[in-house]
């Protein structure tokens, strides 16, 4: 090393704390012996004025260009004594901290020698440390006031209103041609939200009218470069015709989801009037539902095993305020027909018909199978008064929360059927002349019993959009194992990603009712505004570098950095650091095959160094 | 062996297992004061070669702490370390140096849980008594093999992308079956532990496959297969015939260390 070290040790008493259980003399002493050292005092109280004043004092005076303080934690006072050594001109890096309070004096209160020779050892290796110690900068990175939305559904246009209002330009990116989502086709909102209309036109209204606020409908993303408070996208319109360039300061995450096809699960696609439950409350909506005399739901159509393994949440209280609306509002939901001159109720909803084209993202590859099955005259199964009759086959219902189990209770004194049934015996859809059946395992009078009905709502649920992985790819952050974004920590950061400035909200994190979806909309969009709002963020001064001579782009860094802040430039076939994204946790260093990464503050020299001192103090 | 005071090193990570010996001590917990501590800000910064290293420098235990798993302060650090030091683990305790390396996981509110690790790792090494290394040189031989397992590049870059392959996906969008990539990786970890006590193991002068497979206790068709593999890479040559046997010479430098 061609710089001269010349270290400074100041060794404190804490009053009693160190000094009635370490000999603080004798380490001093030891100190002064140590190699690059070229004064050691100790102190009362190195905290203390005076104590900070004795540090600053000797940098200057004996020309100190590195400085440990051995007393307590770095946790709780690193900021004190590293503004000392900045006040005295040395850059705060180029301090040390040994802990001998809480890691010794502390803990070993009955020992005095064994506790003086521990304290000694620490100093040693600081010393070792310190000697090895290079000054770092931090450094600043401005943040663009605006932001990128994807996805125009409930819970972007919300949290799109929630930037704008703060003052941030917000561009929100719809690949529809009209904003909505999946609120556009429902027929009521239960929690007595009643029109999906009366809440979405006005958020819709607000959202084409904000100044603040640019939207750019049957667009998507394409390509997106750069981090944090630099983002660069692309944008593109659906079909091609024009590209728009971006630069914002963060991201918004909120594609929402998709329903559940369940093909080859209970005649969805064999017989006619067996609909998902987005397909019912679509022609809910339009008022076009086959004759509704009795009326079987099948839960859990598709999830919690079927084909996907998760529960959906909300389908067991949108399948109770679908069973509730049949029973108030049958005449009204049919869809009529003029057959000879004569109105007439739809009979059917024909498996070739039921694409409804208005349902968005849809992916449909729809067999029809053979269609002829026995023909049976079936036997009237409407209820004697002429009412409807509503069974919902469940593997238990899951109306969480308070509201919604008072929505249970409600279509329970509405005479709506529940059925319980097991994975291992789930009803059997079947047809029997122009009816539909299902057959079940009633559990308790442990029978096998057959149903007639009109139609079968099979409650599927939400389910990752087809495209996600490509966004995710392109945005870098992770999905789980269903396919949904997933967030940095499910509980302490639950609408953040890892990697900084990206935000997710709404159902493109997994099922949600829209409450939740909003809420978490403003939660995204608060979270958003913080680097906004502060206008720039600050890098981290301890980062990785990467030696190109030595990396081969073996990508192993790249896949075990949290934060996407590590990865191999195409172009050189070499790793590059992008510093704002570093965190400086060091994983990448202590992996790299080839040993080409060094952590800053935390080399592989620095760390060896301090073993090495250790392994040397036998004879001490 | 009554006077002997285990020399121990420990890894602690800032956020949680260095706060939580910071509450031990505020907390007046007393433990043995035979544990050095080196910070470190994340237990994913500990390189399993370091910690072969430690022990190779002469110390007599080594233990890493970091934070619970889901709890780590750079959300998935931990994962990699759990990795790293299971393997690390594994190999240390085929040798003499066995159930010298552990590794803990304790939070910044467990100074009780912070305090009874130490003591107990403490007794663990008093039990062992002094590390063999000085007097043993087959401990020293089996040391060196395993770190230089760890510093293979081909087990590191397996061991790297485990959880990226496991859990977020090929590049291809597919992932891999936990139960496939582990044995992939135990395959990897096999092989280059193989290699590496082969180097070790062979000294300077020119060896014969049943030697070498007697010195390190692998069959010898799979020291045949090493070695080939091992000639490509330049880490041994053929050095002449013993009678009909042909002998092999491991490269200088070969080994790390
Ligand atoms: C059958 C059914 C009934 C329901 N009933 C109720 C109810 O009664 N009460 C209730 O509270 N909730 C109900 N919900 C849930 C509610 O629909 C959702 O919570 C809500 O729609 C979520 O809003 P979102 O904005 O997150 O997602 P979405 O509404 O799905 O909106 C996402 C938007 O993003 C767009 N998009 C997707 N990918 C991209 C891309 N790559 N680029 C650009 N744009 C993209 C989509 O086109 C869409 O417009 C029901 C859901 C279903 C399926």
């Amino acid at each position: 090393m061609s710089e001269d070290i010349r270290i400074g040790v100041f060794i404190c008493h804490c009053g009693h704390n160190i000094g009635g259980f370490v000999d603080v003399p004798a380490v001093t002493e030891y100190a002064k012996t140590l190699p690059g050292v070229v004064f050691a005092t100790h102190n009362l109280y190195t905290c203390a004025d005076d104590g900070l004043r004795c540090i600053k004092d000797n940098i200057k005076e004996h020309n100190l260009n590195r400085v440990i303080v051995a007393s307590c934690t770095p946790r709780t006072h690193a900021p004190l004594f590293q503004g000392a050594c900045q006040e005295a001109g040395l850059n705060k890096y180029l301090f040390t901290f040994v802990n001998i309070r809480e890691h010794c004096s502390w803990v070993h209160m009955k020992e005095k020698e064994n506790a003086t020779k521990k304290a000694k050892d620490l100093v040693k290796m600081g010393v070792a440390r310190a000697a090895l110690l290079a000054p770092q900068q931090e450094s600043r990175v401005p943040v663009e006031p605006s932001s990128l939305v994807i996805g125009g559904g409930v819970a972007g246009m919300t949290a799109a209103v929630s930037l704008a209002d703060k003052g941030f330009q917000v561009t929100l990116v719809e690949k529809e041609n009209e904003l909505g989502g999946m609120v556009l086709i429902l027929y009521n909102l239960y929690d007595g939200g009643g029109d999906p209309m009366a809440m979405l036109k006005p958020l819709v209204e607000k959202v084409q009218s904000h100044p603040n606020i640019r939207v750019m409908l049957k667009s998507r993303m394409t390509a997106l470069d750069g981090y944090v408070g630099n983002f660069r996208a692309t944008v593109q319109r659906t079909d091609g015709s024009q590209e728009l360039q971006l630069t914002v300061g963060t991201i918004i995450v909120a594609t929402g989801a998709i329903d559940l096809m369940p093909e080859g699960l209970y005649g969805y696609d064999l017989y006619d009037n067996v609909l998902n439950l987005t397909e019912f409350e679509l022609l809910c909506k339009k008022k076009e539902l086959p004759k509704l005399k009795s009326v079987a739901f099948i839960q859990c159509a598709g999830s919690r095993g079927q084909k996907v393994s998760y529960c959906s949440r909300i389908c067991c209280t949108v399948a109770l305020k679908g069973a509730m609306k049949i029973i108030d509002n049958h005449e009204e939901l049919m869809g009529r027909q003029v057959v000879d001159g004569k109105e007439q109720v739809v009979e059917k909803i024909r498996v070739e018909e039921k694409a409804a084209e208005d349902i968005a993202d849809r992916r449909r590859r729809r067999r029809r199978m053979d269609e002829e099955r026995e023909e049976r005259p079936a036997a009237a199964a409407a209820p004697a008064d002429g009412g409807v009759e509503v069974t919902v086959f469940n593997r238990g219902i899951t109306t969480y929360g308070v509201d919604h189990e008072l929505y249970y209770n409600k279509a329970r004194e509405k005479r709506v059927r529940f059925v319980r049934f097991t994975p291992e015996r789930i009803p059997v859809v079947g047809r029997e002349g122009d009816k539909l059946t299902v057959t079940y395992w009633h559990e308790t009078l442990k029978t096998e019993r057959k149903l007639q009905v009109d139609m079968v709502v099979l409650s599927t649920p939400q389910m990752a959009q087809p495209d996600s992985r490509e966004l995710s790819q392109m945005l870098k952050v992770p999905l789980g194992q269903e396919g949904f974004f997933l967030e940095a920590h499910v509980k302490l950061r639950p609408v953040d990603f890892a990697t900084d400035g990206i935000f997710v909200c709404g159902t493109a994190h997994g099922p949600a009712d829209i409450t939740e979806s909003v809420e978490q909309a403003e939660a995204a969009a608060s979270r958003a505004s913080i680097p906004m709002m502060r206008g720039y963020v600050q890098a981290e001064a301890l980062t990785s570098t990467v030696n190109s001579d030595l990396c081969t782009g073996c990508r192993t860094c790249e896949f075990t950095c949290p934060y996407s802040a590590i990865a191999v430039d195409p172009k050189t076939q070499k790793a590059v650091v992008t510093d704002v994204l570093c965190k400086g946790c060091g994983t990448c260093a202590a992996g790299c095959p080839r040993g080409a990464i060094t952590m800053r503050h935390y080399t592989s020299q620095q760390i060896e160094a301090e073993i090495k001192a250790f392994a040397e103090c036998r004879e001490a | 062996m009554a006077d002997f005071e285990p020399r121990i090193l420990g890894f602690l990570c800032n956020w949680c297992s260095y706060a939580g010996a910071d509450l031990a001590g505020v907390s007046r917990m007393q433990y043995p004061t035979n544990l050095r501590v080196v910070r470190v800000m994340c237990s994913g910064r500990v390189d399993p070669v370091v910690v072969a290293d430690t022990l190779l420098k002469g110390l007599d235990g080594v233990i890493v702490t970091g934070c619970h798993i889901n709890d780590c302060h750079y959300i998935s650090g931990n994962f990699h370390t759990q990795k790293r030091m299971q393997l690390l683990i594994e190999l240390i305790d085929q040798t003499p140096m066995r159930g010298r390396v552990r590794l803990e996981w304790v939070s910044a509110s467990e100074g009780t849980r912070f305090a009874a690790v130490m003591k107990d790792f403490t007794d663990t090494i008093r039990a062992l008594g002094p590390t063999p290394l000085g007097t043993d040189q087959a401990a020293r031989t089996a040391l060196l093999a395993v770190r230089d397992t760890f510093s293979s590049p081909h087990l590191r870059n397996v061991m790297g992308k485990y959880f990226h392959l496991t859990e977020r996906g090929t590049v291809y969008g597919w992932k891999l079956e936990p139960a496939r990539m582990e044995k992939a990786l135990r395959e990897v970890l096999r092989a280059e532990h193989a290699r590496a006590l082969i180097i070790h193991n062979a000294g300077t002068a020119p060896v014969t496959v049943p030697r070498l497979a007697e010195l390190t206790r692998i069959p010898a068709a799979e020291i045949v297969r090493h070695l080939s593999v091992m000639m490509k890479q330049s880490k041994v040559s053929l050095a002449g015939h013993d009678g009909a046997d042909p002998l092999f010479q491991v490269a200088p430098g070969a080994g790390v260390g």
